[in-house]
């Protein structure tokens, strides 16, 4: 029997996105950088982004992790257009996203970190708002039904919960029908139930054709939606590709206990199969019992964790 | 010469169409923000008293019936004074800090509102009042039996250059103002230049040269003139026709050099984000 890691997490998801040269941002993708840089407080001031290529094929959600302090947000706020890159280039959408701001905007939806909502209007205030803002709204009672919002539509938006206020805030980003949604920690702060629905949403989009670029701290999330992933630490794209991908070069783990002795041994193997026959074999030849036997694939996790270290150990550095 | 049929009347007519279809959304972004803005004055009941309230007590003044012109001027001047400093300069002040300290106008900066909208819009509404407390200060002069204004026309445009002055003024303050807290403190330096102008009638030399190229010293100009046909510093002076007009333009134009002056510095340093 084989085994293979390059079952894609789903049929539908589109293919990685081989890079493109340097300083030659892609026109097929949602979104393409090539060696973007932004710098804070002038020539000599910290560098958050530095020297990031990035490809977001069109109709996919990709992920982008990193540990704090990794320049997501920041290299977000200039594909977002908030913000001018200092270096390198970008597109989004084809166009760049300060010069081309007017164009751009209809067909780009943003979430930031940090809900900016004005605390005395009331949830359908705030959509009416917005609405009267874009050029082509969608009708505000499908968007409150959807966020789960209707019965809350009169409420101010500073009596919201936490996580009401981030339905709230994605409904804003989403009443435009937007093409590409760039999304910072969306589900940061929200229950589980709501960071379901939010799934739902973003996988609804991208069954529709949209594209989805979004930030977060939880892996699982990252594992449940997206059709790529990037990691992202000091300032730079260090690995790229479908989850799959990713995994792929790590080893797999083997867990046991052996009844009647201590504590839970631990194997990692690139060979998992060959290594779990020994090990059973060598219990039977011993005559010992092997409970909670286990053997996962490598993880996310684990990348994410080394991808984290190799990032101390450079700024250590 | 071009020949009858090649007449350009279509294409200037295709461009003014489409600079129109461009300005048609663009005030309906705006209308959109300012009706939530309005919104959010009037759920402020400190904003509100500041906005609605402080212009309706110089009404008293006039509504008590001055009786010479310098009088009279001087109610109709801080009637217009309170009207620009209350509803227009704090409100659009504490409006953009506050909303950038939210994360407001970041947030509103994702959407298709250009920055020039955002600040049309948080300003509408205290323009708005701004207007309304200068037309109530129009109607209870005449009421309280003050003439009619010598030269309507540029008193209507000294209010708006004032609106428009006040305004970007606040917009300059917000960009020294950290937070909220900080405004009281930041809202100074207009205080005193609109405030200059009341001791305008009272000085001379240097000093009065300086008054009068402050806001306040403009207001006061541009209010006797265009009202009254007097002199902001001989109030016994009745100034010819074209005397009076020249010195309201010299009003209008310190207010459009100001208008400039705040527009550069907020451009140059006015900040959407708390972060940045």
């Amino acid at each position: 029997m084989t085994t293979t890691r390059e079952t894609p997490l789903r049929p539908s998801a589109p293919p990685a996105a081989p890079a493109a040269p340097l300083g030659e941002p892609r026109g097929d993708t949602a979104v393409s950088a090539r060696g973007l840089r932004r710098r804070y407080g002038g020539p000599d001031g910290f560098e958050a982004v530095r020297g990031l290529d990035l490809d977001v094929p069109r109709g996919c959600v990709m992920a982008l992790l990193g540990v704090n302090g990794a320049g997501k947000t920041s290299a977000l706020e200039v594909i977002e257009g908030l913000a001018p890159a200092t270096g390198g280039a970008v597109r989004v959408l084809g166009l760049d996203p300060v010069a081309d701001r007017r164009a751009l905007r209809p067909r780009l939806g943003v979430l930031l970190q940090t809900s900016g909502l004005p605390g005395d209007l009331t949830v359908l205030d705030v959509l009416r708002m917005w609405a009267g803002t874009l050029s082509r709204p969608r009708p505000l009672g499908d968007v409150l039904d959807e966020m789960a919002l209707t019965r809350l539509a009169g409420t101010r938006v500073v009596a919201l919960s936490g996580g009401e206020r981030r339905r709230l805030d994605l409904a804003c980003t989403l009443l435009g029908s937007p093409e590409l949604v760039v999304l910072d920690e969306p589900t940061t702060g929200l229950d589980p139930e709501s960071r379901r629905r939010v799934w739902g949403l973003i996988t609804a989009l991208r069954d529709a054709g949209g594209t989805v670029l979004l930030s977060t701290h939880h892996l699982e999330e990252a594992e449940a939606l997206a059709d790529q992933v990037a990691l992202m630490a000091t300032g730079r794209i260090v690995r790229v590709g479908t989850l799959a991908e990713i995994v792929a070069d790590q080893p797999s783990v083997v867990r046991y206990r052996v009844v009647g002795e201590p504590g839970v041994r631990r194997l990692e193997t690139r060979e998992p199969q060959a290594d779990l026959l020994r090990i059973l074999a060598a219990a039977e030849r011993e005559g010992v019992r092997l409970e909670d036997l286990e053997v996962r694939a490598g993880t996310l996790e684990q990348v994410f964790l080394d991808v984290a270290r190799d990032a101390r150990e450079e700024v250590a550095a | 010469m071009r020949p009858p049929s090649a007449a350009p009347a279509p294409d200037r007519t295709a461009a003014a169409g489409g600079r129109l279809a461009a300005v048609r959304p663009a005030a309906r972004r705006v209308l959109a923000l300012a009706r939530a803005q309005a919104l959010l004055l009037l759920r402020n009941r400190t904003t509100l008293v500041y906005a609605v309230g402080l212009p309706v007590a110089p009404l008293a003044l006039l509504a008590a019936g001055p009786s010479t012109a310098v009088s009279q001027a001087g109610a109709i001047e801080l009637g217009v004074l309170v009207a620009m400093l209350f509803p227009v300069f704090y409100a659009l002040l504490s409006s953009v800090v506050a909303r950038r300290d939210e994360s407001v106008l970041q947030r509103l900066r994702t959407g298709e509102l250009a920055d020039r909208e955002i600040v049309l819009g948080l300003a509408l509404p205290g323009a708005v009042l701004g207007l309304v407390a200068c037309a109530a200060v129009v109607a209870v002069a005449l009421l309280a039996g003050v003439s009619a204004p010598r030269d309507p026309l540029l008193l209507v445009l000294a209010v708006l250059g004032l609106v428009v002055v006040f305004s970007a003024l606040a917009l300059a303050t917000a960009a020294f103002s950290r937070d909220v807290e900080s405004v009281q403190l930041s809202s100074a330096p207009v205080l005193l230049l609109g405030m200059a102008g009341s001791f305008l009638p009272l000085l001379d030399g240097p000093a009065r040269a300086l008054v009068e190229s402050t806001p306040g010293g403009a207001l006061v100009t541009v209010v006797r003139a265009s009202w009254f046909g007097i002199s902001a510093t001989d109030a016994s002076a009745t100034l010819p026709g074209a005397a009076a007009t020249s010195a309201a333009l010299g009003g209008l134009a310190v207010i459009a050099v100001w208008t400039v002056l705040a527009v550069w510095t907020a451009r140059r340093r006015m900040t959407w984000s708390p972060r940045a």
